[in-house]
């Protein structure tokens, strides 16, 4: 597959429509996976760690990780967004 | 899921507007969008394949799929093949630490192979969203269904139903 190919489709309607919606639904897109890293995490607190049950490793992992994995990718998220909020009001 | 696919037959027929979609590439213009296939997929390891299978699939796709094109962005594609296989690697063998260390090794290199593959061979009516998740569920399944053949037991689940007391 080529670059050109592997470029978005835009329009000017479609482009901003797209911010706006990113916007729109940023605080979902942060706070949705970072909340079900802390279940696990809490999960693994109560039923894992409390009760000395160390069936519980794999759920303590997995939260790690999706919180982790989650932030990697949701600052440069929200500082692109910024970036551009930024640039379009200067405009 | 039948929501989605009438809306992309729509969009394919040309019913709705391309301007509607957003974050559709050039390449899916004419053809069914990848998000189509991510949720089919999916839907197909929720449904048919168990959980030490499900898990890692879909870490692959969700965090390892970005992980490895972010990789080719800032490094090179040099570097997607060895890193990639690691990334993917790690979730198979985290998903798969209640199993014989043999078994948990095997399906560490069939897993992440099977994704590596997926990510990588490209083909243009089937997306690697859909591959990346379903070459090494196929390939750890068939590897399940060999598990008491081979004399190992079945690894316990990761994840237990949550029973929240707050």
């Amino acid at each position: 597959m080529n670059e050109v190919n592997m470029e978005y489709i835009k329009s000017q309607s479609n482009t901003s429509r797209a911010i706006r919606t990113e916007i729109l639904l940023t605080p979902f897109l942060v706070i949705m996976p970072i909340f079900i890293g802390i279940l696990f995490i809490y999960d693994w607190y109560n039923r894992g760690y409390v009760e000395g049950n160390p069936d519980y490793f794999g759920t303590l992992i997995l939260g790690i990780i999706i919180i982790i994995g989650n932030v990697f990718f949701d600052i440069p998220f929200i500082r692109s967004l910024r970036k551009l909020t930024k640039n379009q009001g200067r405009e | 899921m039948i929501i989605v696919i009438i809306l992309e037959i729509l969009r394919l027929k040309g019913f709705v507007s391309i301007d509607h979609f957003f974050g559709l590439r050039m390449y899916e213009k004419n053809r069914i969008g990848s998000y189509v296939f991510f949720a089919l997929a999916i839907l197909l390891l929720l449904s048919f394949f168990p959980q030490p299978i499900v898990i890692p699939c879909i870490l692959c796709a969700c965090l390892g799929d970005p992980l490895i094109g972010e990789i080719r962005y800032h490094f090179g594609i040099r570097y997607v093949y060895v890193m990639g296989f690691l990334i993917c690697m790690i979730f198979f063998l985290i998903s798969w630490y209640k199993a014989d260390p043999f078994l948990m090794i095997l399906v560490g290199i069939v897993g992440a192979f099977g994704a590596i593959i997926g990510e990588i061979k490209k083909i243009w009516w089937l997306d690697d969203d859909f591959m990346i998740q379903m070459i090494p569920a196929v390939l750890l399944a068939l590897i399940w269904l060999a598990i008491p053949h081979l004399g190992f037991s079945y690894p316990g689940e990761i994840i237990y139903p949550a029973l929240w007391n707050w």
